[in-house]
C-alpha cells in the first residue's frame, strides 16, 4: 500500500515536472504579434514626459492648462467632491447610468426647457465620456442600420476612424477643412452630402458650421467643448438647436472631460432623440445591452460629481463662470500667438488662429515642420499641425510664436 | 420625419440585473433581495469598506491631485500592484517582466478587452465556459469576436463538480482552444475544484496547447484569504506557461459602481509582453480611449500602504467570514427541528402578509377596486351602514394594510340601505374572519409539521459551496414560486447571493425554500 501510494507521489512528480519542462520549451502564442505605433495624439504627450529639455512645450492633447501650464480641478468640482466623499455607497449603477446626471446632462444639451426632454422622446445613458458615447453609438447603429455608412469629416478626431472601425461600420468621409483658406470649405461639404446616399449618418462636430436642409441623413454630433468655443454652453450648442428646430432627429455624444476638467473620470452621455417616448425607451434598452457586455455600468464617481454640480444652482453658477474664464483664457492666447507672429515678419497669413474656435487650431504646418518643432525646439503637437491652444500660455507664446516662424518662414 | 431607428424593439430585462429592478417595484415588507452579487451587511445594507473611506478621504484632501487623463492602459502603480496581488510579489513572471496588464473597467472590461484581443491576434477564434456561468460571460466573448462552447462543470445530481465530464470535455476541446476558468468561488456553482483537481487540470490544458483564461473576481472573498484563494492562478503561472487574467475589485474592496480592474496577459518574454500591451491599447483607446482614474487611485493608495493594506486584509476577512457564517445557518435552519420557525414578529408579519392577501382576494370577489394597490371600497356614508358593523370592518382592513374609503354618493343601482348594503358589509367580515382562522390555523399547522422532519433533501452543499453565492438547486417553477409567494428574489437559475442574508431574514428563506421543495418537488 505504502509503495503504491509511494509510486503514486513519484510519478506526479515526474507528470509535473515534465508537465513544466513541455511548457517552457513551448514557444508563444504571441511571437508573431506587432508593436502597434504610438497613438497619434496620446503618444505625444508620452514623448513629451520623456524629454528632459527645460524649454519644453506641449501643445499635443487637448487638456486645459492654466497660465503657469499647469492642469487644472475647477473649484466648483473640488466642492462637489468634498460634499460627496465618505457620504454615499459604491454600489452598481444601472446599465444605461445615473439617471440624475442624465437628465441634468440634457438640458445642457437640448435646452432647459425643451420640449423632447418633456415628451421623453430621447434615448439617453451615461457613457464613457466622449469615446465610450461615440462608441455606444457606432455599435449600435451597426446593429440595428447594418447597411448605412459612417460620414466623417476631414479631419477630424483620429480616433473617430477607430471607433467606427471597431464598430465594423462602414465609413467614408466627407470635406469639411480648406487647406488653403485654413476654414471651412462649405460647398465641398454641401456636394458631398448631397452625394451621400439616402440615410446616410453624418458626424458632426456641434461648435460647427451647419449645414441644414439636407434632410434623409442622420446628424450624429460629437460635442465635447460645449462653453469652450465662445464661453457660453448655451451659444456652442447652437448647431444642435437649429438641426432640433429645423425638425431632424438626431444622436449627440456630450463629454465633461474638457469643460468640467473630469478628464480622467471618463463621463458622458450618449443621447438619441426619437419618434416617441415608446421608441425612446425600446432604444434605451438596446444601447444598454451593448453596454453590459462592454463594461456592465458606468463607473459612479464622476457623475456624482456632475449631478451635484449642475442641480444645484451656486455650483452650476460657479461652474459656468470658470469655463467662460478657461474659454477667455484661450481666445486671448490666440490672439497673443498671432500677435507675436505677425510681429516677428512672418509672410504668412495667421487670421486663421484668431478665426477658428475651440481649444485646438489648425496651424497649416506640414509634418516635416512639425518634426522640426519637435527635435530643434522641443515643442510637441501631433503631426497634422494641430496645436492645443490650452497648452499656450502668456510665458511660452514667444517662444513658440519663434518656433514656428522659424521652420515655416521659408515655405 | 420618419426615423432610422423606428425597426427597434424594447429589449428584455437583464437576466441578473433585472432581479433588482423587480425587487424595487415589490412593496412587500417581507421581500429579500438575493439576487445580484454585491455584498450586504448583517441588517442589510451595503456596506463601503472603511479602509475606502479613509484612502478616498485622503485622495479629496491633498491639493496636488489632479484629474487628467490616464494613459490608454491606466495608473501604472495600480496595474503593477494589481498584477502582483494575484501572482504574488516574488511570481518570476512579474520579476521577469514577462505581464502585460490594463488597467481596465471591472470583471467585465477586463474580459471584453481580452476578448477582443484574442479575436484579433490568435489563431483559434473559440472560447470554452463552464456550464452554467455567470450570465454575462456568453455575450462578453461573443461580441468580443470570439465563438463560444462549452464544458461540464456542475453535477446537479451531486451539487457539486462533474470533474470527470471536465477533464473528458477539456480533453476533447479544438486544439489551441481559449478556456475561461474562475480562479475561485464560481459563480454561480460555488463550486471549486481542489487543489489536486487543479493541478490535474493545469496539466491537461498544458498538454493540449489549450489557453487558460481566469476570471478573477472574488480573491479574498472565498476563503477570506487572499493568498490561498490565487493558488489555482499561481500554479498555472508557475509552469512557465502563458495565460490571460482579468481581476476585479468590485466585491472584496466594495468599488463596485467605480469600475476597478484589470486584464493581465502572462507571456513567454518581456519582449514579448511589450508588444502585446502596445496592442492591446489598440483595443482600448477605440472603445473609451482611457479608464476612469476615482477607482483605480483608491486601490492603489490601500495595496501601496501597509498599514491601510493590512485593514483591507481585516475587513475582507470579515466579510468572507459573515458569509461563512450565513451558509452555516441557513443550512442549519433547513435540517434541523428547530428549522422554518421563523422569529416572532417575523412570524407575525408573515401571518398578517398572507392574511392581507387572503383579504384582498375575498374584496376583488366583492367588487372593490384596486387603485394604485390601495383597495377602495365605494360604500354609502356611515350613517347608513350599521355603525359597529362598519367599524368592524374598518379596523380589520386597516389592520391588514388595506385602505378603507368612504364616499359621500352611493352610485350604483342599489337601493338605500335595506338589505342591499348591509348585509353584504356582513358577508364581507364573516369571509374575512373566515379567512383569518384558515390561514392562521393552516400556517401554523404547516410550521408543526416543519418542525418535526426539516426540509428534504440534502443541504450540504450549502455550506461546502464557496462564496458569494450559493446554487440551490432549485428550479424554475420553485424559484417563481418563492418570488411570488414569500417575495424572494433570485435570478432563474436557482442562485442566491449569500451576501444578501442576515441572521434575521434566514429563517424566511428557510421556510421559502421548504415550501418550495415540499410544494413544487
Amino acid at each position: 500500500m505504502a509503495a503504491l501510494r509511494a509510486a503514486n507521489t513519484i510519478s506526479t512528480k515526474l507528470t509535473t515536472k515534465t508537465a513544466a519542462f513541455c511548457t517552457r520549451s513551448m514557444s508563444s502564442w504571441w511571437g508573431h504579434v506587432d508593436q502597434a505605433p504610438k497613438d497619434p495624439i496620446l503618444g505625444v504627450t508620452e514623448a513629451f514626459l520623456a524629454d528632459p529639455s527645460p524649454s519644453k512645450v506641449n501643445v499635443g492633447v487637448g487638456a486645459y492648462r492654466d497660465d503657469d501650464g499647469k492642469p487644472v480641478v475647477l473649484n466648483c468640482v473640488r466642492q462637489a467632491e468634498a460634499r460627496i466623499a465618505g457620504n454615499l455607497n459604491m454600489e452598481y449603477l444601472p446599465m444605461g447610468g445615473s439617471n440624475h446626471m442624465v437628465e441634468e446632462t440634457l438640458k445642457l444639451a437640448y435646452g432647459e426647457n425643451s420640449e423632447f426632454i418633456k415628451d421623453k422622446r430621447i434615448a439617453a445613458v451615461q457613457a464613457l465620456s466622449g469615446t465610450g458615447a461615440c462608441r455606444l453609438f457606432a455599435d449600435f447603429q451597426k446593429r440595428y442600420q447594418p447597411e448605412s455608412e459612417i460620414y466623417i469629416p476631414v479631419p477630424t478626431w483620429s480616433n473617430h476612424h477607430n471607433i467606427w472601425k471597431d464598430a465594423n461600420v462602414s465609413q467614408k468621409t466627407y470635406h469639411y477643412y480648406h487647406p488653403e483658406s485654413k476654414g471651412l470649405d462649405f460647398s465641398a461639404m454641401m456636394d458631398d452630402i448631397k452625394n451621400a446616399p439616402k440615410g446616410s449618418f453624418f458626424l458632426l462636430h456641434a461648435c460647427a458650421h451647419n449645414p441644414t436642409g439636407e434632410k434623409g441623413h442622420f446628424p450624429f454630433f460629437d460635442m465635447a467643448y460645449q462653453g469652450f468655443a465662445s464661453g457660453d454652453p448655451e451659444r456652442d450648442a447652437k448647431a444642435i438647436r437649429i438641426f432640433l428646430e429645423d425638425g431632424h432627429l438626431l444622436g449627440i455624444s456630450q463629454s465633461f472631460a474638457k469643460n468640467m476638467g473630469l478628464y480622467g473620470q471618463r463621463v458622458g452621455c450618449l443621447s438619441v432623440l426619437c419618434e416617441d417616448e415608446k421608441q425612446a425607451s425600446a432604444v434605451k434598452s438596446r444601447l444598454q445591452q451593448i453596454a453590459r457586455p462592454m463594461y456592465s455600468n458606468p463607473p459612479v464617481h464622476g457623475s456624482l460629481l456632475v449631478s451635484v454640480i449642475l442641480s444645484d444652482p451656486d455650483l452650476k453658477k460657479l461652474w459656468l463662470s470658470e469655463v467662460k474664464g478657461m474659454a477667455e483664457r484661450i481666445i486671448g492666447v490666440r490672439s497673443a500667438l498671432r500677435d507675436n507672429l505677425e510681429k516677428l515678419g512672418s509672410p504668412l497669413s495667421w487670421e486663421h488662429i484668431t478665426k477658428q474656435i475651440g481649444m485646438f487650431c489648425y496651424s497649416g504646418l506640414t509634418p516635416e515642420q512639425v518634426d522640426r518643432l519637435t527635435r530643434e525646439y522641443h515643442i510637441y503637437l501631433t503631426r497634422n499641425g494641430r496645436i492645443s491652444m490650452a497648452g499656450v500660455t502668456t510665458k511660452n507664446v514667444e517662444y513658440l510664436a519663434k518656433a514656428i516662424h522659424e521652420v515655416s518662414k521659408s515655405s | 420625419m420618419d426615423s432610422v431607428f423606428a425597426n427597434v424593439f424594447q429589449a428584455p430585462e437583464d437576466p441578473i440585473l433585472g432581479v433588482t429592478v423587480a425587487y424595487n417595484k415589490d412593496p412587500s415588507p417581507v421581500k429579500l433581495n438575493l439576487g445580484v452579487g454585491a455584498y450586504r451587511t448583517e441588517e442589510g445594507k451595503p456596506l463601503v469598506l472603511n479602509v475606502v473611506r479613509k484612502a478616498e478621504q485622503k485622495l479629496v484632501n491633498d491639493p496636488s491631485r489632479v484629474k487628467e487623463y490616464l494613459p490608454i492602459l491606466g495608473l501604472a502603480d495600480f496595474n503593477k500592484l494589481t498584477a502582483k496581488l494575484i501572482l504574488g510579489a516574488d511570481s518570476p513572471a512579474i520579476l521577469e517582466n514577462r505581464v502585460a496588464t490594463a488597467q481596465c473597467l471591472s470583471g467585465t472590461g477586463s474580459l471584453r478587452v481580452g476578448a477582443e484581443f484574442l479575436a484579433r491576434h490568435y489563431h483559434q477564434r473559440t472560447i470554452y465556459i463552464t456550464v452554467p456561468t455567470w450570465g454575462n460571460h456568453t455575450k462578453i466573448f461573443n461580441l468580443g469576436g470570439l465563438n463560444v462552447k462549452s464544458y461540464r462543470y456542475y453535477d446537479p445530481a451531486t451539487r457539486g463538480l462533474d470533474f470527470q465530464g471536465l477533464l473528458e470535455d477539456l480533453n476533447a476541446a479544438d486544439a489551441g482552444a481559449v478556456v475561461l476558468f474562475h480562479a475561485c468561488a464560481h459563480n454561480p456553482t460555488g463550486v471549486d475544484p481542489t487543489l489536486e483537481q487543479w493541478e490535474q487540470i493545469r496539466q491537461l490544458v498544458r498538454s493540449k496547447g489549450l489557453l487558460p483564461f481566469f476570471d478573477s473576481a472574488y480573491q479574498g472573498f472565498a476563503s477570506g484569504n487572499l493568498d490561498a484563494d490565487a493558488q489555482s492562478v499561481r500554479m498555472f503561472v508557475a509552469d512557465g506557461g502563458e495565460c490571460f487574467i482579468a481581476q476585479s475589485y468590485a466585491k472584496n474592496m466594495g468599488l463596485y459602481g467605480e469600475r476597478v480592474g484589470a486584464l493581465s496577459i502572462v507571456c513567454k518574454t518581456a519582449e514579448i509582453a511589450s508588444k502585446v500591451e502596445s496592442q492591446v491599447k489598440l483595443v482600448i483607446r477605440p472603445m473609451y480611449s482611457n479608464p476612469p482614474i476615482h477607482g483605480a487611485s483608491i486601490v492603489a493608495s490601500i495595496l501601496k500602504d501597509r498599514d491601510l493594506y493590512d485593514e483591507w486584509t481585516a475587513e475582507l476577512k470579515e466579510m468572507a467570514d459573515r458569509i461563512i457564517s450565513m451558509r452555516k445557518e441557513l443550512f442549519d435552519a433547513l435540517t434541523t427541528k428547530e428549522s422554518a420557525h421563523a422569529s416572532g414578529d417575523l412570524k407575525l408579519l408573515k401571518h398578517v402578509y398572507m392574511l392581507r392577501r387572503q383579504v384582498k382576494l375575498s374584496l376583488k370577489i366583492m367588487g372593490a377596486l384596486d387603485i394604485c394597490g390601495h383597495f377602495v371600497l365605494i360604500t354609502p356614508p356611515r350613517e347608513k351602514l350599521g355603525g359597529k358593523g362598519a367599524f368592524m370592518g374598518e379596523y380589520v382592513f386597516s389592520m391588514v394594510g388595506v385602505e378603507f374609503k368612504e364616499v359621500r354618493e352611493f352610485f350604483l343601482l342599489v337601493d338605500d340601505g335595506g338589505v342591499g348594503f348591509s348585509g353584504s358589509w356582513l358577508i364581507v367580515l364573516g369571509l374575512v374572519f373566515s379567512w383569518l382562522v384558515v390561514v392562521g390555523g393552516g400556517s401554523t399547522w404547516r410550521t408543526r409539521g416543519a418542525d418535526s422532519e426539516g426540509t428534504p433533501g440534502d443541504w450540504s452543499h450549502i455550506i461546502k459551496q464557496i462564496g458569494m453565492f450559493t446554487f440551490t438547486g432549485l428550479n424554475v417553477e420553485q424559484v417563481k414560486f418563492m418570488t411570488t409567494e414569500y417575495h424572494i428574489y433570485m435570478t432563474s437559475d436557482g442562485r442566491i447571493s449569500m451576501a444578501g442574508l442576515s441572521s434575521r431574514t434566514v429563517p424566511h428563506l428557510a421556510d421559502a425554500i421548504h415550501a418550495a421543495t415540499t410544494q413544487l418537488a
